[in-house]
């Protein structure tokens, strides 16, 4: 750019410079031209007083000898004048063939003044000066002729010369009108050209700047040279630039972002600064799933906003600690959007990005783990009551054992009424039942530890439902078997099998009072590789209520039940390896399904 | 009209003290006025004198003054020694006492130069002039030695001798003369010469114009009463 415009100045002043010189040179020439006009015209004038110079010595020589004629002294004065008029005419020319003719007119001149001097110095007879002067008056004439035609000549030659010279003097003026009109055209039509060589590529340059501010990285500057060029090419690179570091910065992001969304843990990033600290500026998926609300809504809420009552309490003084620059870690209670309450474990703390302070917090979901310690700490309760009503049951179990004994040899040995007879009988009744219960209670509380043998599960069955048969329970139960017999053999205590399906059959018949349908059915789970057998009844099935607690100790829906069989039965199947699920059939009804592995070897 | 006999008249009527003077106007002005005759510059060719010539063309078979008779003389100016005192002396040494009843025509050119022209373009037979002119003439013109021949010529007069008033100082005359004379001694004399085209000035006196005074003598000029100008 900068020759371009050193060569652009140099054009101007190169311009101005030959315009300058032109003008002077036109104006000069000119000059020059109406000078030499002027020269000829006075050329012209020497000429015409040569003529009248001429003809006033000829007119000197006719007045000669009469009244008339002038002084000698006057007639010599007007030869010198004619001489004089003559000599002028060679001041000034130069062309040979002029001089050749002004020569030949000066030599003429000469003759003519010979001739007049002759006649006005001669004193001879008439007849000589009469030849004297007629020969003067035909040089004279000769001579005016002359002089006529050189003067014709030169006027045609003057009057061409004239012509020409002022044509050529108007073209002259009117090139220079055109050079004074184009001129300032030209220098504004080059300062244009040149103010526009600099503001077309600096337009160029901001208009990609505005491009590449408004996100067209991809935009490229063309066609732009020197200084701009390279400036343009700096641009460029600097987008090409800018491109690969937003794709980093993107990459980045995207990496960050897929671990922030898939993070198991509910992530919020809250604002710290301002009026409102806690305002929710980020949540993950997590999140919105946890609380029940779209990922939109949760955005500019308040954290505390998802705090129930109890936990919005102590919020104020955690936001101060963590503003402070401590790391917290608490367990409260959150509320979803449909106002379930659920427990979250907070670790939260300030960050800060880019000079602006922000809290960030992890909130998980701790209800299973809540629930699963709730079930912990009751099946410990559990397990320390049994063994305290075991330890209570042993104690009674002798006493117990004594007062029977005793009242059957009251029995034998007294003489007692009937009604008496009854009374006693029916004590023996009870203690028996105490008996029983002492009985299921040591079981569950201390069961006895399983031996573990190869057991063939439908054989146990089989032998199970032969005893259970025998029980008024069943006298309207019709018994269904769905046998696979090609279920292997598990390692199990087969005496507690044997109680464990007892148990179940029982339960399963005494589920049907008016009678109904009692299957059995046994087969191997190939992707689970076990063995799962299944005791179904038509009875009423479970209600939700009754679903949840039936496992438990001492819950029962029978009249006359310990509420400890199904808990004893869970517990001796959970000591052989196994586990029970209760269901309710999609025809009506439940089912018992209990699961054993297979290749299970003695523990 | 007269060009050389005017200077006598203008001499008195001017009242001058000096002046240069040809040589016949010089013996008129000293018989008419009494002027004395005191230098006159020799030229840078070493002439200070010249003669007259009488001359006609070749082909013109005239020889002599015999030849002459009823042929065309031209003069030129009653006042010249070498264009009239001289041709005239000549005719009466050669016994012509009337040469106007001799010659056919007589007149007078008024010039020297014309006179020679005159003869060698035919207009007359025969023309006296003075040797100065028809040298220079027949320098510049060839056709004057191819076809005029001189027939007669005169003996040697003081040219353009400085003559002042008869009744100057002579104290002052003298000094005038000798500085004259003087003149080509030191550089800004010589230099005043040399405008004059002359180399210096020499002592001249009455004796120099002896054969002016001779021609007028034999020709019964009375030069106190000439009528210098000239008549047809």
């Amino acid at each position: 750019m900068k020759k371009k415009i050193i060569l652009g100045l140099s054009v101007f002043s190169l311009v101005f410079f030959m315009g300058g010189i032109y003008i002077i040179s036109a104006i000069e020439e000119s000059t020059a031209k109406l000078d030499s006009l002027i020269t000829l015209h006075q050329v012209e004038i020497l000429r015409e007083h040569l003529l009248l110079s001429i003809k006033r010595v000829q007119s000197d020589l006719n007045l000669r000898n009469t009244r008339y004629a002038r002084s000698i002294d006057t007639i010599v004065d007007d030869v010198k004048n004619m001489g004089q008029a003559a000599r002028s005419c060679n001041g000034c020319h130069h062309s040979e063939k002029v001089m050749e003719k002004l020569n030949d007119l000066q030599a003429s001149v000469d003759i003519y003044k010979d001739s007049i001097s002759r006649v006005f110095t001669i004193r001879a007879n008439e007849a000589r000066i009469l030849v004297e002067e007629d020969a003067a008056f035909r040089t004279g004439e000769e001579l005016t002729e002359k002089v006529k035609n050189i003067i014709a000549i030169a006027s045609s030659n003057v009057a061409k010369k004239t012509r020409t010279s002022l044509r050529e003097i108007n073209n002259t003026k009117k090139i220079l009108f055109i050079l004074v009109g184009i001129g300032p055209i030209i220098a504004i039509g080059l300062t244009f050209f040149l103010i526009r060589g600099l503001t077309k590529p600096v337009d160029i340059l901001l208009n990609a700047i505005r491009k590449i501010k408004g996100g067209n990285l991809d935009f490229r500057i063309e066609g732009l040279e020197d200084e701009f060029g390279e400036v343009a090419a700096a641009i460029n690179d600097m987008s090409a630039s800018l491109i690969d570091h937003i794709g980093k910065v993107e990459d980045s992001e995207k990496r960050y972002r897929t671990l922030f969304e898939s993070a198991g843990d509910a992530i919020f990033i809250l604002e710290a600064e301002g009026e409102k600290p806690g305002t929710i500026f980020a949540a993950n998926k997590a999140a919105s799933d946890m609380h029940g609300y779209m990922k939109d809504e949760l955005i500019g809420m308040n954290i505390t906003d998802l705090d129930t009552l109890e936990s919005t309490v102590g919020s104020p003084e955690k936001v101060q600690r963590m503003l402070k620059g401590e790391w917290i870690k608490t367990e409260i209670t959150h509320c979803k959007k449909d106002g379930t309450i659920f427990p979250v474990e907070v670790s939260a703390g300030l960050i800060e990005i880019g000079n602006h302070k922000y809290i960030l917090t992890f909130d998980r979901d701790i209800t299973n783990r809540k629930q699963a310690e709730e079930a912990l700490q009751r099946t410990e309760q559990l397990k320390m009551v049994g063994e305290l009503a075991a330890g209570l049951a042993h104690e009674i179990k002798n006493p117990l054992a004594g007062i029977e004994v005793s009242i059957e040899l009251l029995l034998e040995e007294l003489p007692l009424t009937e009604r008496d007879r009854d009374v006693l009988l029916k004590v023996i009744d009870e203690i028996k039942r105490i008996e029983i219960s002492i009985r299921e209670l040591l079981s569950f509380a201390k069961p006895p530890s399983p031996e573990f043998h190869p057991v063939t599960v439908n054989a146990v069955m089989d032998k199970a439902m032969t005893f259970s048969l025998k029980n008024p329970s069943f006298s309207s139960i019709r018994l269904m078997k769905e046998y696979d017999d090609s279920n292997p053999d598990i390692m199990a205590d087969p005496v507690q099998m044997h109680q464990v399906f007892m148990n179940l059959l029982l339960n399963a018949a005494e589920a049907m009072p008016g009678g109904g349908t009692l299957t059995v059915k046994t087969c191997v789970d190939e992707p689970s590789n076990t063995l799962q057998v299944t005791i179904s009844d038509t009875g009423k099935g479970f209600d939700k209520a009754s679903r949840e607690k039936l496992f438990q100790p001492f819950f029962t829906t029978k009249a006359k039940g310990t509420g400890l069989g199904l808990a004893v039965t869970k517990r001796l199947i959970e000591q052989n390896n196994g586990a029970i699920i209760a269901e309710n059939n999609i025809g009506g009804g439940a089912s018992f399904r209990i699961v054993f592995p297979i290749g299970q070897k003695k523990n | 009209m007269s060009r050389y006999g005017n200077i006598v008249e203008n001499f008195v009527s001017e009242h001058l003290d000096g002046a240069f003077f040809g040589s016949f106007t010089y013996a008129l002005a000293h018989s008419m006025l009494g002027v004395e005759v005191l230098a006159r510059p020799e030229l840078s060719d070493g002439t200070s004198t010249y003669h007259g010539h009488i001359f006609v063309r070749k082909d013109s078979g005239i020889r002599s003054a015999a030849d002459m008779k009823g042929k065309r003389f031209a003069f030129v100016d009653k006042a010249t020694t070498a264009g009239y005192i001289f041709p005239i002396s000549y005719f009466r040494k050669n016994g012509i006492v009337n040469y106007k009843k001799y010659l056919k025509e007589a007149y007078f050119t008024g010039t020297h130069e014309d006179t020679i022209d005159d003869v060698l373009t035919g207009r007359t037979d025969v023309g006296a002039a003075k040797n100065t002119v028809y040298d220079r003439i027949e320098n510049e013109d060839k056709r004057i030695k191819k076809e005029l021949v001189i027939i007669a010529e005169s003996g040697d007069v003081p040219e353009n001798g400085l003559a002042v008033r008869k009744d100057l100082d002579a104290g002052i005359r003298n000094n005038l003369k000798a500085a004259l004379l003087a003149m080509d001694a030191d550089q800004e004399g010589m230099n005043a010469l040399k405008s004059l085209g002359a180399k210096r000035f020499i002592d001249t006196t009455e004796a120099d114009y002896k054969y002016v005074y001779e021609y007028a003598r034999e020709t019964g000029i009375d030069l106190a009463q000439y009528d210098y100008r000239n008549d047809r």
